[in-house]
């Protein structure tokens, strides 16, 4: 009877511990949620009357709507570079930052600095460094004898330049990777050494499947976040040239804020969510097949 | 013991939310003033500046207070729509004319015609241009400044080549011809550094709009209902706006010439640019050369210059609970005094024509004079509901030529079907 009562009164604790988290989600976030459902059916424009259109905007976005299919092929043609070569580029980086070197906090932190600076203040930096004259980019290749593209002006670059751009913020997996390096129990690399592994086996063999629930936690991570690239194309381009760098987010913020379709641009939201859920969804099936979650006992 | 903790703490909590209510709730009782909340866009200068001005309307008009509420031009807008659509929007604000077909429909806008009539204010006095009327009987805005594109043009540069300065009588090709002979590379590294004009990518109020009906085109139909950008006259203006990019290069986008995220004639990199009245504050801040106002060049075909204005209007929310003072606020600043006010800034053409001949006018800079002549030929900017996005897509589907990835013909193509599908929804 007594322990009843603790359960409860834990529970009671529990959620009063977590309330102000919950309340804020219930308002702010699963309330807008469950409406922009509702709204994803209306023409909504923010003032004025709106009507019921049933499935409408849905209809027109998956079938009479070339832009929206241009965003998509856009943020799948970064996503599916910059994910996999920003996962590889920040497990190098905390391969090299596992060193054992005299001052590799310093190091540490200063690759993970780029990942606290304000999204706005990196998109303008870049913006510079892209600069067909001036920027750094061109420059550096200038000196090894190429003569770098107008990055942000052409059709064909504007999406490199932004993978590239994706890499600056590398810093922040690579302390999840870092964190996974450190985690995988020493005795193994050692055994490994008495049986004659070189660097090659141990990396393969150990490293890389003891790492893979990091690994794979950093590339769902990296395609929902991809998925949602904005900030950046928001400040540099807002979609240019040409749309060529119109992502999804960016074209969804155009409709409900610049164009006042909020019923329209709520079913782009939706449409967005099961995209994403699907490749989550994808991934956690396949993950079965390399992610090894044994732990030394 | 424990209980008693939480149960305090949780009194605690409801005491202060109580007396956060009643503090305000006296707040209220106490504050008889009747007070009107007035929103804007634009930097400190120009906020302080209407501040001043709503300081005088105070005075005048004792036991008023208004509020003044600003952000920038595309926080703006968001915020906006969203007062609006939680009826929490301001008593008085700004509408540009390019945005006002966007909400006037939503009949958020309190009809101001009869208020007109009533007080018999001469709308004759102001420049027309873009001056949002839907009929005789429904006018919802009342003027506070205009806009028209013109020619500005570095002194300095014309000086040093001993060129004589763009005037009347020029066309395209004039403007061809002097732009060549502006485009030099001055510090002698074979790269070019001074470029005749600049182009922001195609943008319809600035470039597009202008040349196009001086050729004897239109964006849109007169009726707004279909989009002739593939009409011959719109073709040639355009092919002649790409050819001064790609063809004969005397033309530069201003992220190529370095001058990063800013306007490359500020920084004395271009001799002539085209671009709308309302940078004029802006350009005020250079200092290391001279420049002026030229009207812009004719069109060779039809000797005709037709450039692009428009104005910027209060209007007065349909829900405000102070009708009669928002009007006359309104009005107070569409009259001499405030129009004074703003004319001698220089951060705004007044839109009382007299106010804009006799103060904006006097130098500095010189030539001002052109921006008010330049309303005698200038179009509006074609507004529709859909304004915003139709330019978008305008912008979008040109931007291949100007980068030379597709003809000027084909993309005038894909702007029409682009342009025809948003506005006929």
């Amino acid at each position: 009877m007594i322990k009843l009562k603790n359960n409860i009164k834990e529970t009671i604790y529990g959620y009063l511990m977590i309330s102000p988290w919950l309340i804020g989600f219930i308002i702010f976030i699963a309330g807008s949620m469950i409406a922009s459902i509702y709204l994803s059916f209306t023409n909504w424009r923010l003032i004025g009357d709106s009507s019921w259109v049933g499935f409408e905007n849905y209809r027109t976005i998956l079938s009479d709507d070339p832009r929206f299919w241009k965003s998509i092929y856009n943020t799948a043609y970064y996503t599916f570079i910059a994910v996999p070569l920003g996962a590889m580029g920040s497990l190098l980086l905390a391969l090299l930052m596992n060193q054992k070197v005299c001052g590799i906090k310093i190091y540490r932190t200063f690759y993970y600095l780029p990942v606290v600076t304000s999204g706005v203040a990196t998109a303008i930096l870049w913006s510079w460094i892209f600069n067909p004259r001036l920027g750094l980019l061109n420059y550096v290749l200038g000196l090894i004898g190429i003569n770098g593209p107008d990055w942000l002006l052409s059709e064909v670059w504007s999406k490199p330049a932004f993978i590239l751009m994706s890499l600056w913020g590398i810093g922040g997996s690579m302390i999840i990777f870092l964190a996974g390096l450190q985690s995988i129990p020493e005795v193994l690399y050692e055994s490994a050494k008495i049986d004659g592994a070189n660097w090659w086996h141990k990396f393969r063999h150990i490293t890389v499947p003891m790492l893979s629930p990091t690994t794979f936690f950093v590339l769902v991570m990296g395609v929902i976040g991809s998925f949602q690239i904005f900030t950046s194309a928001f400040v540099i381009t807002n979609g240019g040239p040409a749309d060529s760098t119109l992502f999804y987010v960016l074209y969804l913020y155009q409709n409900a804020f610049q164009y006042f379709r909020m019923g329209y641009a709520s079913a782009l939201a939706w449409i967005l969510f099961i995209i994403i859920f699907m490749f989550t969804f994808i991934q956690f099936r396949f993950a079965k097949r390399w992610v090894h979650y044994e732990t030394l006992q | 013991m424990k209980y008693f903790h939480a149960f305090t703490v949780i009194t605690f909590f409801i005491l202060i939310i109580v007396a956060l209510f009643n503090y305000n709730c006296n707040n209220d009782k106490q504050n008889d003033k009747l007070e009107l909340r007035y929103y804007m866009w634009g930097t400190p200068t120009v906020a302080n500046l209407h501040r001043e001005l709503l300081n005088q309307f105070e005075k005048e008009n004792p036991g008023v207070s208004v509020r003044l509420e600003a952000s920038n031009w595309g926080a703006y807008w968001d915020k906006l729509q969203i007062q609006l659509a939680s009826g929490a929007a301001p008593d008085v604000y700004w509408m540009s004319s390019a945005y006002f077909y966007n909400f006037v429909d939503a009949g958020v806008f309190r009809n101001l015609a009869p208020y007109i009539k009533r007080d018999s204010v001469k709308l004759e006095n102001y420049f027309q241009e873009g001056y949002p009327v839907k009929s005789q009987d429904e006018i919802y805005g009342l003027w506070k400044d205009m806009t028209a594109v013109v020619l500005f043009y570095n002194k300095n540069m014309f000086d040093e080549q001993g060129l004589a300065y763009p005037d009347e009588s020029w066309d395209w090709n004039d403007f061809l011809v002097t732009a060549k002979k502006l485009t030099i590379d001055v510090n002698g590294d074979n790269i070019i550094d001074q470029w005749g004009t600049a182009a922001f990518m195609p943008y319809i109020e600035e470039y597009i709009g202008p040349m196009v009906f001086s050729n004897g085109g239109l964006v849109l139909n007169e009726s707004k209902t279909k989009c002739l950008l593939d009409q011959p006259a719109a073709i040639e203006a355009i092919q002649f706006m790409v050819d001064l990019l790609r063809k004969h290069k005397v033309c530069v986008l201003p992220s190529q010439t370095g001058s990063v995220g800013g306007d490359p004639f500020m920084t004395g990199q271009v001799a002539m640019i085209q671009n709308i009245s309302a940078l004029i504050p802006e350009y005020s801040k250079v200092k290391n050369f001279h420049w002026s106002i030229a009207p812009i060049p004719k069109s060779p075909q039809t000797n005709k210059r037709i450039t692009t204005s428009g104005c910027l209007v209060h209007v007065i929310n349909s829900e405000t609970k102070h009708p009669e003072m928002a009007w006359k606020l309104v009005k107070f600043l569409s009259e001499e005094k405030a129009q004074t006010v703003m004319a001698e800034s220089k951060l705004f053409v007044p839109s009382l024509k007299k106010v804009a001949q006799e103060v904006f006018t006097a130098p500095p800079p010189d030539n001002m004079i052109e921006v008010l002549k330049a309303a005698d030929y200038a179009h509006d900017l074609q507004p529709t509901a859909n304004w915003l996005e139709w330019n978008n897509a305008v912008q979008r589907a040109l931007e291949p030529a100007f980068l030379g990835n597709k003809s000027v013909s084909e993309c005038c193509q894909a702007a029409v079907k682009a342009v025809d599908r948003i506005i006929n929804e």
